[in-house]
């Protein structure tokens, strides 16, 4: 009952705020999709999410690795040679193999570079290899092979590679995490604006009854969008230090990069 | 609960102000494409690791400066972890160090060694807690619901921290499930729309 007290003493504005979230939702759906001022201007180094996980045709030997990027690509327009890869920037797994010693530094890199754009592109991979230096600047180390955009391609040491469009597999309300935490959504500070209040204070979707949450139901605003997708499988033993067979606990994490950082 | 959140809003807006202007909607920017050389050099614009910390923990106006920082080196991440848990979620400050110390370094977890043969979101952090010890991610985990779980609700008290009796129901669960299932062949996830 506080929550609803507290929202009555916003109620005058309640209309003009809620049509600005409305705006703001159409804008921007993403979670760490859309996250700076900078990855918005260059939709191609925006990360909106990282996988890892065991290669479903070989879980015992293989992992994949996965970064999407480049969010919100309308369904049916992901052939559009504006949906390519950014020649400009380079993708990069960074893996630290150290964790169990709690050195949480990267040791293993793998990185991309696209070539071209549009259907025609191509993409080199570079490493797992140590990297040349460790930190926010980076050089490419040595390179394992070219393939094509949006096509699986075999590099040798039996790593499969992809670089193309594919479903946005991320799934959340995200228009009602805005309007319960409106500073997230980054069309909000958009010329220096203050974010406008919140304007709900529970997700939707719960049963009647429960503790007076909302029951109008959820939806995922990422259902119909598509993103462009960096995957990798290869063998668990190129990321354990040395080859170790006992293997480990790593951290991973993925980065963009470009020449200017801009 | 409300005045947390409003709290928290109000201090992260105010944070916010003064932001530099974003582009907006902005044409997709497709730079040149030379061939990179060797010494090619690239300055890191963008950073991510487990889902939604940065952006749930994180005022916007900071993710600019995570984006820009290594993951074991950030400057504004972890201690926000703390604010907004203590603040805007209105958790104990027990509940807020048990989240820092296992969402910082932010590094997503794998256990190689795992005979798994799924991943887990925070497997690893929870020793097959949440379904498997491999940890990482698999391309259908809820990752939302576990954040929003450990962040507004009790999840943690499995992991033996002490129930703070602050749970805020309302903001346990989006409700939104998979419904992007993957395919059997690599790449696994499924075809553009």
């Amino acid at each position: 009952m506080r929550i609803l007290r507290a929202f009555a003493t916003v109620a005058t504005t309640a209309l003009v705020v809620a049509t600005i979230a409305l705006y703001g939702v159409h804008a921007a759906r993403g979670s760490d999709h859309q996250d700076s001022p900078t990855v918005v201007a260059r939709p191609g180094a925006d990360i909106t999410d990282v996988f890892a996980y065991p290669a479903p045709d070989n879980p015992a030997n293989n992992v994949v690795l996965a970064m999407d990027v480049y969010p919100l690509i309308p369904a049916g327009q992901s052939s559009s040679p504006q949906y390519s890869f950014d020649p400009a920037v380079l993708y990069q797994f960074k893996i630290a193999t150290g964790v169990a010693t709690k050195n949480y530094t990267e040791n293993l890199v793998i990185q991309f570079v696209a070539s071209g754009a549009g259907s025609t592109q191509t993409l080199t991979m570079y490493g797992p290899a140590a990297p040349n230096e460790t930190g926010t600047t980076n050089t490419l180390v040595k390179s394992a092979g070219t393939f094509p955009f949006n096509s699986p391609a075999t590099l040798s040491g039996n790593i499969q590679v992809f670089a193309g469009p594919r479903r946005d597999p991320f799934f959340f309300d995200l228009a009602q995490f805005f309007k319960i935490i409106p500073d997230r959504n980054y069309t909000n500070h958009q010329n220096g604006a203050t974010p406008p209040p919140a304007t709900a204070t529970s997700f939707n979707g719960f049963p009647a009854n429960a503790n007076g949450c909302n029951t109008t139901p959820s939806s995922n605003l990422l259902a119909n969008f598509d993103v462009l997708q960096i995957a990798v499988e290869l063998p668990k033993s190129m990321l354990e230090p040395n080859g170790a067979s006992t293997g480990q606990v790593i951290g991973v994490w993925a980065t963009t990069g470009t020449a200017t950082g801009s | 609960m409300i005045k947390h959140i409003a709290l928290g809003v109000a201090l992260g807006a105010l944070i916010a102000v003064g932001v530099s202007a974003c582009s907006g909607n902005a044409s997709p920017f497709i730079g040149p494409s030379p061939a990179p050389s060797a010494a090619a050099k690239y300055i890191q614009i963008e950073l991510l690791s487990r889902p939604a910390v940065k952006e749930a923990f994180e005022n916007f106006a900071d993710h600019d400066t995570t984006n820009r920082t290594e993951p074991y080196n950030d400057p504004t991440l972890q201690s926000e972890i703390g604010t907004f848990t203590t603040t805007v979620a209105g958790r104990s400050a027990t509940w807020a160090s048990a989240l820092q110390s296992t969402l910082y370094p932010n590094e997503m977890l794998v256990n190689l060694t795992s005979n798994a043969t799924t991943a887990a979101y925070l497997g690893v952090e929870t020793n097959g807690l949440t379904g498997s010890t491999f940890g990482g991610r698999a391309l259908t985990d809820d990752t939302i619901k576990l954040s929003l779980g450990a962040i507004f609700g009790n999840t943690l008290t499995a992991l033996g921290v002490p129930d703070d009796g602050k749970e805020s129901p309302c903001l346990i669960d989006d409700h939104v499930t998979a419904t992007n299932q993957t395919t059997s062949t690599f790449p696994y996830a499924q075809p553009p729309i």
